[in-house]
């Protein structure tokens, strides 16, 4: 080891310490109050847990190769069907949502470390691994940044760690679940090695980072839709310096081959693998108004952290904390480059990956108009961190620069667990109760339909593997759950037996097709109590459970919604 | 490759050629653990360093050779669990493809696999470490700083840790209904004129204890009476469960709802509707 000084403990013992309490803060916040809770950070992934008990059970991972030869899930799932032994392919796993047949990596994941490790699936995708190793690799490279200052302001690197543990609930909400977190550490360790180019010079380090991001297609749609803009982004702003004359500082800007190569890769496979298709087919079924996104059925993390006015105040405090930095530098490049001034590596590198970002934010608000809050906020913040740390380090000496990052980093200490232990739904013991009665009363091979969280833990605790979900249209939203009138339902009932209503969808909102939806009216939750169609069994105040009992000859009243396959 | 291992202490662990050997030779000592002693504590710990850790430290081995100084050794450890993690899905399927997924193959795997690229590491690296840099990593906290901010944060992970996981709210009375066998299938939808029709209601007392009125009415559709069938004073005691049988009277033709309402602190309604209808018209 490198000398030390007297009374100082080796250097590499004082990074595995911080590194360390950090990793542990960045799970404490990621999983509070939610560490034994059914309603856990892995509502999204049951059915790859399922998939991974299953491969652990039968000696085979079930994967549908058709889809290496059609371009279809519709046509390519029976054998995959029949393989898992869900012949409805349950719940999320329509054609539409697809997270069940076309993604085979994180159900590989899951297995992988469980049949290492000897955890159950359940247990391993409630580890936030994706975000333990965020927290670990944003400090490498905070370390690599500020490695060429002296004094206090490189030291500051070890703020990054804890910045992204604490730093932003958005962060820390998507990062405990397993599948968007480990995909985003490909992009994170992209990031990593152009630094490592642009401020080393080191010359394998963007075909690292290149290579891992082939893996995307299979593994997470989300970030490789943002991996393709990303790249835009660094298209544009070398096409933008190259109409501006402004020479690029040698390593920083990507070639254009592969600024090319990169995005269309990922499109042809992702059309290839019939993913793209189907998210133009969801988009378009979304986008007639961005209905399913607007503001009063609620966006993104709209009713997830944002559904009170101090939520907001507090949520978008913390966000223009973290990202003023960035932007802010960002700018500025911008400014320069317009003005034809030389630019500097860390700012080329900020304003490059900040115009992905804002283009992937673009695509997204106008195709299916989620915010920045959902994904680009979350997918910049270890970014921004690194951003905040590098301009306050080179200007640490100042002592308002030092006040200023103190108080700020006080704040985001405060902030981010306050906002990330309310968000979730809190699963109450009437939950509890309903599901169990369930599970005693109902048939397991019952066809059951319930907001997002109370079908996940039906299907992972309970057993019902027919938990089914709508197709994301316009109707659901503005019918089935916000729309005060019982006789409309009634095609929406006609795909299930049972029909659960957890009492919070009018309180606290409900989830569906992905992100929290804002509360429902009084009028639009009693309809259901008032349908002739469906028959209440149970109550406890808390969760009603309904029978559904359709008349044939109201069959054909109201327009049918498209079935869930 | 000439000369041997260099064990001077001028080097970091990471960057050591004992840690090549340890990333190599990790799968072997699982693979054991998995066929002899497949439950044992150890397994998790000893899984994850060769899921995450192992295949990344010798795969970047082989790009950044050891000894070198081409990383440092937080580098070297974010970047070999990175890849370690990006790695492991791709090599499950495989060899669930050829062999079928099992945790035996899948370690046999890469106990087989990373000695190989190990070796290929071994001729990329240096056998003498290079130089140690004469002053100390400036980004590495001192120890009184790095003590202090890992002090704050468990402290704080502490806290955290004690906001209770489970709310401790208090289980709520309920109340069911439910067919002449207890379940919810043999509610009947239509019956034929006279015959006589059974259900069974269950009152469930929260934590706190149920003491209340069970009332249950017949509300028939086409003259809208509320036609009274049971009126029943209850007092359970904590999480007690009362089934109560009911034996409604004969329902003439018609759409009728039996409306069960659980009157007290914490009212409850079930209902279900029962049409009495003419066979042919059924």
């Amino acid at each position: 080891m490198r000398p030390r000084e007297a009374g100082e403990v080796p250097e590499g013992w004082r990074v595995a310490l911080v590194a360390t309490a950090a990793v542990l803060l960045f799970v404490a916040v990621s999983t509070i109050a939610r560490w034994d809770d059914p309603y856990g950070p892995n509502d999204w992934a049951f059915t790859h847990t399922f998939l991974a008990d299953l491969a652990l059970c039968t000696g085979e991972l079930p994967v549908n190769w058709g889809l290496l030869e059609e371009n279809s899930f519709a046509g390519t799932r029976g054998a995959f069907a029949e393989a898992t032994g869900l012949p409805r392919m349950t719940y999320y796993a329509v054609t539409v949502w697809h997270f069940w047949n076309g993604l085979p990596f994180h159900p590989a994941l899951v297995a992988a470390v469980s049949a290492f490790t000897g955890l159950s699936p359940e247990e391993v995708v409630r580890i936030p691994l994706g975000g333990i190793l965020a927290v670990v690799l944003g400090y490498a490279t905070a370390s690599l940044l500020l490695a060429r200052l002296q004094g206090a302001g490189a030291r500051l690197a070890v703020a990054v760690p804890f910045l992204l543990a604490v730093g932003s609930a958005p962060f820390a909400l998507d990062l405990r679940v397993t599948m968007p977190s480990v995909t985003l550490l490909a992009v994170l360790l992209l990031l990593h090695l152009m630094l490592r180019r642009a401020l080393l010079g080191d010359r394998i380090a963007l075909a690292l980072g290149l290579a891992p991001l082939a893996l995307l297609p299979f593994w997470y749609y989300t970030v490789s839709y943002f991996t393709i803009l990303l790249f835009g982004g660094f298209l544009l702003f070398t096409v933008a310096a190259r109409l501006r004359r402004v020479p690029l500082p040698t390593g920083v800007n990507v070639p254009v081959a592969a600024c090319i190569v990169v995005p269309v890769f990922l499109v042809v496979v992702l059309a290839h693998n019939g993913a793209l298709t189907s998210h133009l087919h969801m988009a378009s079924l979304l986008a007639a108004d961005n209905a399913v996104a607007t503001a009063e059925a609620g966006s993104d993390y709209d009713s997830h952290l944002n559904r009170d006015l101090w939520r907001s105040l507090l949520l978008y405090a913390a966000l223009g904390l973290l990202f003023l930095p960035l932007v802010a530098a960002s700018l500025h490049v911008g400014w320069r480059l317009l003005r034809g001034e030389p630019l500097d590596p860390l700012g080329v590198l900020l304003a490059q990956w900040s115009l992905g970002g804002l283009l992937f934010s673009g695509l997204l608000l106008s195709t299916v108009g989620i915010s920045f809050l959902n994904r680009t906020a979350i997918y910049l913040a270890p970014l921004a961190a690194l951003a905040a740390v590098a301009l306050a380090a080179h200007a640490w000496e100042r002592p308002a620069v030092r006040r200023a990052f103190l108080a700020g980093g006080a704040a985001l200490l405060v902030i981010a667990p306050l906002l990330v232990a309310t968000a979730a739904p809190a699963y109450t013991r009437g939950d509890q109760e309903a599901f169990e009665w369930m599970a005693d009363r109902v048939p397991r091979n019952a066809t059951v339909y319930g907001s997002l969280e109370a079908a996940s833990v039906l299907f992972r605790v309970h057993g019902f593997r027919e938990v089914n979900a709508f197709q994301p249209t316009r109707a659901v939203l503005e019918t089935f759950w916000y729309g005060e009138n019982p006789e409309a339902i009634v095609p929406f009932l006609l795909s299930f037996e049972y029909v659960v209503m957890r009492d919070d969808a009018r309180h606290t909102g409900f989830e569906e097709f992905g992100p929290a939806r804002e509360p429902v009216s009084e009028a639009a939750y009693e309809k259901f109590s008032k349908s002739p169609d469906l028959q209440r069994l149970f109550d406890n105040g808390e969760v009603q459970v309904y029978q559904v009992a359709v008349k044939p000859e109201r069959i054909d009243r109201g327009p049918r919604p498209p079935a869930a396959p | 490759m000439v000369g041997r291992i260099d064990s001077s202490p001028q080097r970091p662990f990471l960057d050591s050629w004992a840690s090549l050997a340890l990333a190599a030779l990790a799968p072997v000592p699982l693979l054991a653990t998995l066929l002899l002693v497949p439950h044992a504590s150890w397994r998790v710990p000893l899984g994850f360093l060769v899921l995450l850790w192992a295949p990344g430290h010798v795969v970047l081995a082989l790009v950044y050779p050891l000894g070198a100084g081409a990383l440092r050794p937080l580098e070297r450890a974010a970047l070999s669990l990175v890849l370690g993690l990006l790695a492991a899905p791709v090599a499950a399927l495989l060899v669930s493809a050829a062999w079928g997924f099992r945790a035996e193959a899948l370690a046999a795997a890469y106990a087989a696999a990373l000695p190989l690229l190990a070796l290929g590491a071994a001729s990329r690296g240096r056998w003498r470490a290079a130089p140690a840099r004469e002053r100390p990593d400036p980004t590495v906290p001192s120890t009184g700083v790095a003590v202090a901010l890992a002090g704050g944060a468990l402290v704080l992970v502490a806290a955290l840790v004690a906001v209770p996981a489970f709310e401790a709210d208090a289980a709520p009375a309920s109340l069911a209904l439910l067919g002449a066998d207890g379940t919810p299938e043999s509610i009947p939808r239509e019956v034929a004129p006279g015959t006589p029709v059974g259900l069974q209601v269950e009152v469930t007392a929260g934590d706190t204890g149920f003491s209340g009125v069970l009332r249950v009415h017949v509300v028939s559709g086409a003259s809208a009476e509320a036609i009274p069938v049971l009126h029943r004073e209850l007092h359970l005691a904590s999480r007690h469960r009362e089934t109560v049988p009911l034996s409604l009277p004969l329902l003439p033709l018609g759409e009728h709802q039996i409306v069960v309402r659980l009157d007290g602190p914490e009212p409850r309604q079930v209902h279900a509707w029962i049409t009495v209808a003419e066979e042919e018209s059924r």
